[in-house]
């Protein structure tokens, strides 16, 4: 019962966050300069010009419009592109969304997997040399954008030692074909996710390393191998728990400059371009998608922290 | 036969810590022994090291920052403690000694089931297989009063109340029928209601078991019935010891006294403000040349704030370093002999 409660509460605000995120994006994009159309209307006849505006409404009035977009989003129904004829934002991330998945899942692998191994690292070995290395080399990987490591990567890795393809990507069996073509790419992109991973876990872990529990473990006289193992670490996790959906989220959106760097067909780059070419129909479509798979995450990690941390239990659950 | 029955020896204790400001001289030179089946106490207010002494019995101090000066001595059962290593170290700590902390929510493990925390201890200091170790940490929570142990034993310790958490504290502590316990403040989170049962569980485990208590706290009044004898701890210094009857009853060390009168007692004039001691304990980054408690004594003469005083040695070993009665030749009953005129001051304030 309290759990219902709960879970209905939480959808009625996830739904009035999206509410208010496509009406804030709505009135963003009428309120730019220009239109879609504008750029292709000097060179057609004034007839022309006239029958597109009336096929995409944007010679209707601001509000009547808003109405309109706002009933579609209802049923899911986010309008046809206006540049390129007869696609839907459905079928755009049908097509791009698994090349930015794919992408973003072996950036993050890698990256959360190297970040903690080396925050574990530091944590353990604090104050020695291991641990200064660790710091210098991930401010070095948060500071340096990685637009900057892709085109060094390329330079090196294709274009003097000619290991990999300089740019491109796998065009069939998309999920696990090609990979010469992923590996600058994923290499590129996993370096913010080391760099933060390995603070995060190293400030958590020394963090419960100062908590009393782990005075009393050690006073039991268990190895300070088992103190970390048994103690450290599942108490460290809980705030890697909680970033990791956001990560994730944030993985199969995709990354502009990393795609358009080694020109890859995913959603990242389609975004910006619909973005640039006022394709307001994708943007408005993919804004709130994007968004929804944010909020969702959101409240999946909500239930996760509850399962790391005992001491976090939805009111009147199960005890 | 004083030898043999010296369970813990500590010898001119001095631990200090390195922080920003300088060196704070948390210890500065603690010497006492426990014997076989004694309870000490070791009173003090917040901050006079009487934590850092307990840890460095356990050999719990992180160094850095902490640091053991030289000459420093802790002897268990003969063995040279500061310099266990490894599997010496892992076997004293929890299976020789073991400690019970303030704050049993913080010291508490709360990712973890209760029992577990009790098995990982048993585990480590027997042959038991982990089905033995369970059965018996089920028996430790019921021989802690802990209703329900069977059920109990699943749940994480935010589910138990202060009490209780204390409770799983000395199962833990007791798992592995340590020689010495050492208590820091077992009942200062808690009730008054509650910190006497705590105090007797201790006790009776204690007796059960013929283990040596050293029982730390800041309320003089908890431990006259448990403490066979009572050390009073000021800035990092032993400065009274002696019989718990003795220091309780003849308190010779202003500072005694002073602890003494903060206690809150039933037969208080009603209305009357409860005593405290006023300033505060001094700097120990820079310790004062003199006695300590100098600044804050009602009975400070020039030379106290000058020169360290010895040790004087009253009937029944019974000691106090104050200036008082390293100065007279009787010195009997001093601090008393001026009391009710410093009640009276205190009346006004």
């Amino acid at each position: 019962m309290s759990f219902l409660r709960y879970a209905l509460k939480k959808l009625a605000v996830m739904l009035l966050t999206l509410y208010l995120i496509a009406t804030a994006t709505f009135f963003l994009l009428a309120a730019t300069p220009g239109d879609a159309l504008s750029a292709r209307v000097e060179r057609l006849p004034e007839t022309v010009t006239q029958r597109l505006y009336e096929k995409y409404g944007l010679n209707k009035p601001i509000m009547e419009r808003y109405i309109t977009t706002m009933k579609g989003l209802l049923h899911g129904d986010f309008g046809e592109s206006i540049i390129y004829q007869g696609e839907t934002v459905q079928s755009i991330i049908r097509q791009k969304g698994p090349v930015s998945a794919r992408l973003g899942l072996q950036q993050m692998l890698l990256g959360v997997t190297i970040g903690l191994l080396l925050g574990l690292l530091a944590a353990v070995k604090k104050g020695s040399l291991w641990d200064y290395l660790v710091v210098v080399f991930s401010i070095l990987l948060i500071s340096v954008p990685n637009l900057v490591f892709a085109l060094l990567l390329q330079q090196v890795f294709a274009g003097q030692l000619r290991l990999f393809p300089v740019i491109g990507w796998p065009k069939e069996n998309i999920w696990l074909g090609g990979w010469e073509y992923t590996v600058l790419p994923t290499l590129a992109g996993c370096f913010g996710y080391i760099a933060s991973y390995a603070r995060l876990l190293k400030a958590s872990m020394l963090d419960v390393m100062n908590q009393e529990y782990i005075l009393t473990a050690e006073s039991k006289g268990l190895t300070h191998r088992e103190v970390i193992l048994h103690h450290v670490l599942r108490n460290a996790f809980i705030p890697i728990v909680t970033y990791l959906p956001m990560s994730l989220a944030m993985c199969i959106t995709g990354s502009f400059f990393i795609e358009s760097v080694f020109s890859i067909p995913g959603l990242g780059l389609y975004y910006v371009n619909a973005v640039a070419a006022q394709d307001v129909t994708i943007v408005m479509g993919e804004t709130v998608i994007i968004s929804a798979i944010y909020i969702f995450v959101i409240f999946i990690t909500d239930i996760l922290y509850s399962i790391v941390d005992p001491r976090i239990r939805i009111k009147g659950g199960k005890r | 036969m004083e030898q043999t029955s010296d369970l813990l020896s500590v010898q001119n204790l001095r631990v200090s810590y390195r922080t920003y400001a300088g060196e704070v001289q948390a210890v500065r030179g603690v010497s006492f022994t426990v014997r076989k089946g004694e309870t000490i106490a070791l009173v003090g207010e917040s901050g006079c090291g009487k934590s850092v002494t307990a840890k460095s019995i356990m050999h719990l101090i992180k160094t850095p920052p902490g640091e053991f000066k030289e000459g420093s001595q802790i002897l268990f059962n003969g063995e040279d403690v500061l310099g266990f290593e490894g599997r010496r170290l892992t076997q004293y700590r929890g299976g020789d000694c073991a400690i019970v902390f303030q704050d049993a929510l913080a010291a508490l493990n709360p990712t973890m089931r209760v029992g577990q925390q009790i098995v990982e201890n048993i585990l480590h200091h027997s042959n038991l297989s982990k089905k033995e170790a369970k059965a018996q940490a089920v028996e430790l929570l019921r021989m802690v009063g802990i209703p329900q142990p069977e059920r109990r034993v699943r749940q994480y310790p935010h589910e138990f109340s202060g009490g209780m958490r204390q409770r799983v504290m000395i199962a833990i502590a007791f798992a592995c029928k340590p020689r010495l316990l050492i208590a820091d403040e077992p009942t200062t989170a808690l009730d008054v209601t509650i910190q006497a049962q705590i105090l007797n569980l201790i006790h009776s485990l204690q007796k059960q078991n013929g283990s040596s208590v050293i029982l730390i706290t800041h309320d003089l009044g908890v431990v006259a019935d448990l403490a066979d004898r009572i050390l009073v701890m000021y800035a990092g210094q032993i400065v009274e010891r002696g019989q718990s009857e003795d220091v309780f009853h003849h308190p010779r060390h202003p500072y005694t006294v002073a602890l003494l009168k903060a206690v809150p007692r039933l037969d208080q004039e009603s209305g009357k403000r409860l005593y405290s001691i006023q300033g505060t304990p001094p700097d120990l980054i820079h310790p004062p040349e003199g006695c300590p408690f100098a600044s804050r004594c009602p009975y400070c003469m020039e030379i106290c704030t000058r020169e360290k005083p010895d040790v004087t040695q009253f009937e029944n070993a019974h000691e106090a370093q104050c200036w008082l009665y390293a100065l007279r030749e009787t010195p009997e009953d001093a601090p008393f002999a001026r009391r009710e005129s410093a009640e009276e001051g205190e009346a006004h304030v």
